[in-house]
C-alpha cells in the first residue's frame, strides 16, 4: 500500500516538474527589447531639441578659455570637454562667444572674438551643414539608444533641417558686418589634425545686436 | 519497504534537479575557449581580412577559432549557427549578411547562452546581440559625398552602384551620399542599380549602364570591389579619364588605385580596429564581464590622393 503511495508521488513529482518546465515566464521589457522600432525622426529631433538640448546650451564652454587649453593641453581639453562617438578620432564640442562680425559670405560669417587675450576669429557656417554635431555634443544620445542605424542618422539629418531652418537661415536674413553678436555653436575637432587658427562652428543659438 | 521509499525519494530529488539543470545550468556552464568567426562571404578580400583579423587576434587571446563562410545566404548562415550551437563554442564573431534576415540566429544563439558580437554590419533589433561594432557608413559617405560635389563642380550625371539591398550598410551609404549630392541641383543621378558588393557584378552593371548613358562623369560605388569593376569597365570604353570613380572600404587595391590616380577617393573603414575588438569583448565576455555598450560607432575616414600616404588597405600606416 505504501509502495503505491510512493510510487503515484514520485509521478505527481515528475508530471509537475515537467509542466512547470513547458511554461516559461519572461518580463515583457525583454520581449519588446527585441521588436523594432517605429520611430518618426523627425518628431525624435523637435521633441530632443526643445526639451533637451535646449537645457543643455547653459553647458556651452567659453570658446577662450576652450582655445587656451587646446593649444595648452590638447588631452586635457579632449579629456574635459569632448563629447565622441564610439571610436575615431573626431569629437564635438558645445562653445559659447562674443564678438563682432567682420565680414559676410554666402554660406560663412567671420566673428573677431573679444578676448583680452589674443585676437580670435572663428568661423560660423551658415551653409549647409551635414555633419552630426547638433546630435552628438550632448552626449545624450547613442547609437545603441536605436533599432538601427538608420534611425540614428536620420534623428542627425533632422536636426540639421531645425537649425537650418530656425538659426541659421533667419540669421542670414538680417546679419550685416559690425553688428555685435553673442552665439552658441557646435564644433567637431578631430584629435590628430587640431588647428586653432581655423575654427569652424555651427550656430546653433545666436544674438544680434544692431 | 523502507528500501523502496528511500529509492523512490532519491528518484524524486533526482528528477528535480535533473530539470532544474535542463532549465538554467545549460546556459551558465563555462563552454570550451572557442569562437565561432561567422562572415557574409569570403569572396571579398575586404572580409576575409575581418575574418582573419578576428581569428588571429582571438587566437593571440588564447582561443580556438574556426571561420564559417554564409556565401551571402542567410540560409546557409543558419545552418552554420545551428553546426556553431552544438559545438561548445563560447562566442560569436558576427558579420550578418541580412540585417533583418540573420536577426533569427543571434536570437537563437541568445537562447543558447552563446554571446554574439557582430562586426560592421548591425541586426534590426535590440538586446539581442552583447555588442555591434559598427562602422559609421551614414558620416563616412557624407564625407566622400562631400568631396564628390567638389570634384564634379556641383554639376554633371553620374549614376550609383549599389551593395546587396538588404544590407543595412547598402542603405547607410547610400542615404548619406544623397543627403549631400541631392542639394546640388546640377548633379544628377540618372541611373541606380545593385551589383551586390561584387566585383565582377560592378563591371557588368556598369558596362550596361555606360551603354544607356555615355556621357555621365562620376559614379559613387557602395564598396570599392564594385568601384574597383566599375574602373575596369570603364578602362574598356576608354572612359576612365572622363568618368570619376568614387568607392568604399579602404580595401588594398583602392588605396593603390587612389594613389595611382584611378579611383578618384574612398571611405576607410578600419576593419581590424573592429574585428579586434570583437574579439576582445568576446574574451572579456568568458572572463566574466557583461556590461557593454550595445551598439558602437566606429568612425569612417575619407581617402584621396591628398592623403592616401597615411593609409595601406584596411587601415592607417
Amino acid at each position: 500500500m505504501k509502495i503505491k503511495w510512493v510510487k503515484y508521488l514520485v509521478l505527481i513529482v515528475v508530471a509537475g516538474l515537467l509542466a512547470y518546465n513547458s511554461v516559461y515566464f519572461k518580463k515583457l521589457n525583454g520581449k519588446k527589447a527585441t521588436l523594432q522600432t517605429n520611430l518618426d525622426p523627425a518628431q525624435f529631433a523637435r521633441s530632443f531639441w526643445k526639451d533637451k538640448f535646449a537645457n543643455y546650451l547653459d553647458s556651452a564652454v567659453d570658446i577662450n578659455s576652450f582655445l587656451k587649453l587646446l593649444k595648452d593641453d590638447p588631452n586635457g581639453a579632449f579629456t574635459k570637454y569632448a563629447k565622441t562617438q564610439g571610436i575615431g578620432n573626431t569629437s564635438c564640442f558645445l562653445l559659447k562667444a562674443e564678438g563682432q562680425i567682420i565680414e559676410v559670405k554666402e554660406d560663412e560669417i567671420m566673428v573677431k572674438i573679444n578676448s583680452d587675450v589674443a585676437e580670435t576669429k572663428v568661423k560660423l557656417n551658415t551653409g549647409l551643414y551635414f555633419g552630426n554635431a547638433i546630435r552628438d555634443v550632448t552626449g545624450l544620445i547613442k547609437m545603441g539608444d536605436f533599432g538601427n542605424t538608420i534611425d540614428y542618422n536620420s534623428v542627425s539629418s533632422e536636426l540639421n533641417k531645425i537649425v537650418q531652418a530656425e538659426v541659421i537661415s533667419p540669421l542670414k536674413t538680417k546679419v550685416k558686418k559690425g553688428d555685435t553678436v553673442s552665439f552658441i555653436g557646435c564644433t567637431e575637432i578631430n584629435k590628430e589634425q587640431i588647428n586653432i587658427d581655423n575654427i569652424e562652428l555651427l550656430p546653433v543659438k545666436i544674438l544680434l545686436n544692431k | 519497504m523502507k528500501k523502496i521509499t528511500l529509492l523512490s525519494f532519491l528518484l524524486a530529488l533526482f528528477s528535480l534537479f535533473a530539470f532544474t539543470a535542463c532549465n538554467n545550468g545549460g546556459k551558465e556552464k563555462q563552454k570550451s575557449k572557442k569562437m565561432a568567426i561567422v562572415v557574409s562571404t569570403l569572396n571579398n578580400p575586404w572580409f576575409v581580412f575581418l575574418a582573419e583579423t578576428a581569428a588571429a587576434k582571438a587566437k593571440a587571446l588564447g582561443y580556438e577559432t574556426k571561420i564559417f563562410d554564409s556565401q551571402n545566404n542567410t540560409a546557409v548562415e543558419s545552418d552554420h549557427f545551428e553546426n556553431i550551437l552544438v559545438g561548445d563554442y563560447c562566442a560569436i564573431l558576427f558579420n550578418p549578411t541580412d540585417a533583418d534576415g540573420s536577426v533569427a540566429n543571434v536570437k537563437k544563439a541568445k537562447e543558447a547562452g552563446v554571446p554574439v558580437f557582430c562586426m560592421d554590419r548591425e541586426i534590426n533589433a535590440k538586446g539581442l546581440a552583447t555588442s555591434q561594432i559598427l562602422s559609421d557608413g551614414y558620416s563616412g559617405s557624407v564625407e566622400i559625398a562631400k568631396y564628390f560635389v567638389e570634384q564634379m563642380n556641383k554639376k554633371g550625371t553620374y549614376v550609383e552602384l549599389l551593395g546587396i539591398t538588404g544590407d543595412n550598410n547598402t542603405r547607410a551609404r547610400s542615404t548619406g551620399f544623397h543627403s549631400v549630392v541631392d542639394n546640388y541641383p546640377d548633379l544628377k543621378m540618372v541611373a541606380q542599380q545593385s551589383a551586390d558588393f561584387d566585383r565582377n557584378k560592378g563591371m557588368e552593371v556598369m558596362e550596361s549602364m555606360l551603354q544607356a548613358h555615355p556621357d555621365i562623369t562620376g559614379v559613387f560605388c557602395g564598396n570599392d570591389a564594385m568601384a574597383m569593376g566599375a574602373y575596369q569597365a570603364l578602362v574598356s570604353a576608354g572612359k576612365d579619364k572622363t568618368v570619376k570613380v568614387f568607392g568604399f572600404d579602404g580595401a588594398e587595391d583602392a588605396i593603390k588605385s587612389i594613389k595611382e590616380n584611378k579611383l578618384v577617393a574612398t571611405g576607410m573603414q578600419f576593419p581590424k580596429i573592429m574585428a579586434e575588438k570583437a574579439a576582445e569583448f568576446a574574451d572579456a565576455y568568458y572572463k566574466g564581464k557583461r556590461d557593454f555598450e550595445e551598439k558602437i560607432p566606429v568612425a569612417v575616414e575619407l581617402v584621396t590622393i591628398k592623403n592616401v600616404d597615411k593609409y595601406m588597405g584596411y587601415g592607417k600606416k
